[in-house]
């Protein structure tokens, strides 16, 4: 069912069994795997079903620290959220990030990869990519003209990436979600303040409003925040009536360990002769899986380094590629048009084709875990968007571990190609120093925010608990990667899914 | 740029060899061309970067950096083979780059990831250059 809260009569109240705020990735997950159980899903968008710069608005902020994004469009405010302009990189988190590593501070998750494991699988079909097959193995017994490069596994190991068919979710589960008859799908319905008892232990409702100048208010057993990491931590730092530093937020932890991906052009291989390593590369609308260069845990461990991954693409064409912080922009309608507009020229042939081709020399794509950071964070800025609500800054802070670790990855890269005798590895210049703890300009996130509600046992270090519920507030649960407790080096999407999905089932034996 | 081939230092040394009146002026030629020509640095890159890449390791190492003493690391303890002492050099100096590179005995000079052999032989080809 579809409920334009801009046709509400002004301070309606709408009443249900849980409650879910935000319908991107997460929040249709959650509402798909409720369908027909007889429950009463509020489902609370607060765009439409198409994109809005108007309503992009609400999403604008500062950012300070390392280089970022604009705010503005780097996540989508409608219905489908920011699946709408998602790349479509699906991989699993390693074993290794989620314990404890004495070299990473404050790491460690309360919960292991096998609690996630049967989740994957179900992830997998929400962004059709059937049940996911991460083994390189799988990947080279089916296409025998995939050759993977002669590298000691012990050291460097082929992580795989599969490849969505770019499924938006706006487009994919509008009309289950709208048929529904238990999942009462409000859209244009913003939620301002998260309302709560006296002493904070619980939510008793939230404000909904839009621009049309309408309130609502939602009541439900159990509210879940699915906003993304920004506004997941800005919503809860904003909701301060009855806390006075925000929900949740007893130990100043809300907003702190923001944590993205570092991506960015890292290095070349070259060869004395052109090999085709269509294993590792993708062309996009063709490419149903591909594997990136990754580190055994092992060897992280013995070398004190963070997880990451580095991607191969043909230096020829891609030399000339503006790194894609220069060219974000700041029109979210842009970043949606962005995909249709490859298409067409993957269409028209217009688009280069890389994989089978031999090439001489390649480039290398850092995709780096950042460690958790508290100084890394989301706060509160005093200007308010048009709803009155502050408005989100983001600071976003490095540390030299994540520069050592992406040096200390290619110098084990280019020792194994040393020893495998394909060829040399060179590092661009901004990693040729050792000391050098400086950041090149080139140096973009992957848009993959994470951490802001971060998961951990004890309520001082981490928001949420085993259960995404926030430790001091027994209905209020937080879902999607600003649960991560470490960011690992995998793209967000797949994981963050299956952490919902098992949000999902967790909360099914409350309700 | 890099992908000019170094090559044409090897090629040059043939034609030296096979050039009445440069052929081989002293057993040593053949044995500095063998010990500083790193063999699959110079399919990939050019003479200048070569060079950089010697100077940046002697910048690093400037203990080392000194012809006398890089011929004797990069050479270690060669059986004597007679008349010419690059025989066999070759071998051993590719097996001493992959076991440098299995054994983690690398370093980083201009960004190239080289096993030290390789990088102490660029130290070598610029040291030579310099002083012809």
């Amino acid at each position: 069912m579809h409920i334009d809260a801009r046709e509400l009569p002004n301070n309606s109240l709408i009443e249900g069994d849980i409650c879910i705020i935000g319908a991107g990735a997460a929040g249709i997950s959650i509402a798909i795997d409720w369908l027909n159980t007889g429950h009463k899903v509020i489902l609370l968008e607060g765009g439409g079903f198409e994109v809005d710069e108007t309503l992009q608005d609400l999403y604008r902020g500062k950012t300070t620290g390392q280089r970022y994004y604009p705010l503005k469009s780097a996540r989508l405010h409608y219905f489908g959220g920011t699946t709408g302009h998602w790349g479509g990189y699906c991989a699993t988190l390693d074993d290794i990030d989620f314990v404890k590593r004495d070299w990473v501070p404050l790491s460690g998750w309360p919960i292991s990869r096998k609690d996630i494991d049967p989740y994957y699988p179900l992830a997998g079909k929400m962004v059709e990519i059937g049940p996911g097959e991460f083994e390189d193995t799988y990947w080279l017994e089916k296409d025998k003209s995939l050759l993977p490069l002669v590298f000691d596994t012990k050291v460097v190991w082929n992580k795989m990436w599969q490849f969505s068919p770019f499924t938006r979710f706006g487009d994919k589960y509008r009309d289950a979600i709208v048929n529904a008859k238990n999942v009462h799908l409000y859209t244009y319905a913003n939620v301002t303040d998260i309302m709560a008892n006296e002493n904070a232990s619980s939510i008793t409702g939230v404000t909904v409003k839009n621009l049309q100048g309408k309130t609502h208010t939602v009541r439900a057993k159990y509210f879940v925040l699915a906003c993304c990491a920004i506004q997941n931590a800005r919503l809860l730092l904003a909701s301060n009536k009855q806390a006075p530093n925000g929900l949740g937020n007893d130990h100043d932890i809300v907003g702190r360990h923001f944590m993205d991906h570092l991506e960015v052009n890292s290095a070349n291989i070259l060869l004395p002769a052109p090999l085709p390593l269509k294993f590792y590369l993708n062309d996009p609308f063709v490419t149903k899986a591909r594997a990136e260069l990754a580190i055994t845990g092992e060897v992280q461990r013995q070398h004190g380094m963070l997880n990451g991954t580095v991607a191969l693409s043909p230096l020829e064409l891609v030399k000339n590629d503006p790194p894609m912080i220069d060219f974000f922009p700041d029109s979210a309608t842009k970043t949606v048009q962005h995909w249709p507009y490859l298409e067409k020229m993957f269409k028209a042939g217009k688009l280069p084709a890389s994989a089978g081709t031999p090439f001489k020399a390649y480039r290398c794509f850092t995709r780096m875990e950042q460690s958790p950071n508290p100084e890394s964070r989301v706060t509160l800025d005093t200007e308010k968007d048009a709803l009155g609500v502050p408005r989100a800054n983001l600071h976003w802070k490095l540390t030299r571990l994540e520069k050592t670790s992406i040096r200390k990855l290619h110098i084990l890269i280019g020792q194994q190609a040393g020893i495998s005798g394909i060829g040399r590895l060179r590092m661009m210049d901004w990693l040729d120093d050792e000391n050098d703890n400086n950041w090149p300009e080139t140096l973009g996130g992957g848009w993959h925010h994470m951490g802001t509600t971060r998961m951990h046992d004890d309520p001082k270090q981490g928001v949420v608990d085993s259960n995404c519920k926030i430790h001091s507030i027994n209905n209020l649960f937080a879902a999607g990667s600003s649960c991560f407790t470490t960011s690992g080096a995998a793209n967000p999407t797949l994981t963050l899914i299956a952490l919902t999905l098992r949000l999902s089932d967790h909360l099914k034996t409350l309700v | 740029m890099e992908r000019r081939r170094f090559v044409f230092l090897s090629a040059l040394g043939a034609a030296a060899l096979a050039t009445p009146g440069l052929h081989c002026t002293t057993p040593n030629a053949a044995l500095d061309k063998t010990l500083s020509i790193p063999d699959m640095l110079s399919h990939l890159a050019d003479e200048a970067t070569i060079r950089e890449a010697g100077v940046a390791y002697g910048s690093k190492m400037p203990g080392e950096y000194n012809v006398a003493l890089l011929e004797k690391l990069l050479a270690g303890n060669a059986p004597n083979t007679g008349s010419d002492p690059s025989a066999g050099i070759s071998s051993r100096l590719a097996a001493n780059i992959k076991d440098g590179f299995m054994r983690g005995n690398t370093v980083v000079v201009k960004g190239w990831v080289l096993s030290v052999t390789e990088a102490r032989q660029c130290a070598l080809y610029t040291l030579i250059k310099k002083t012809n």
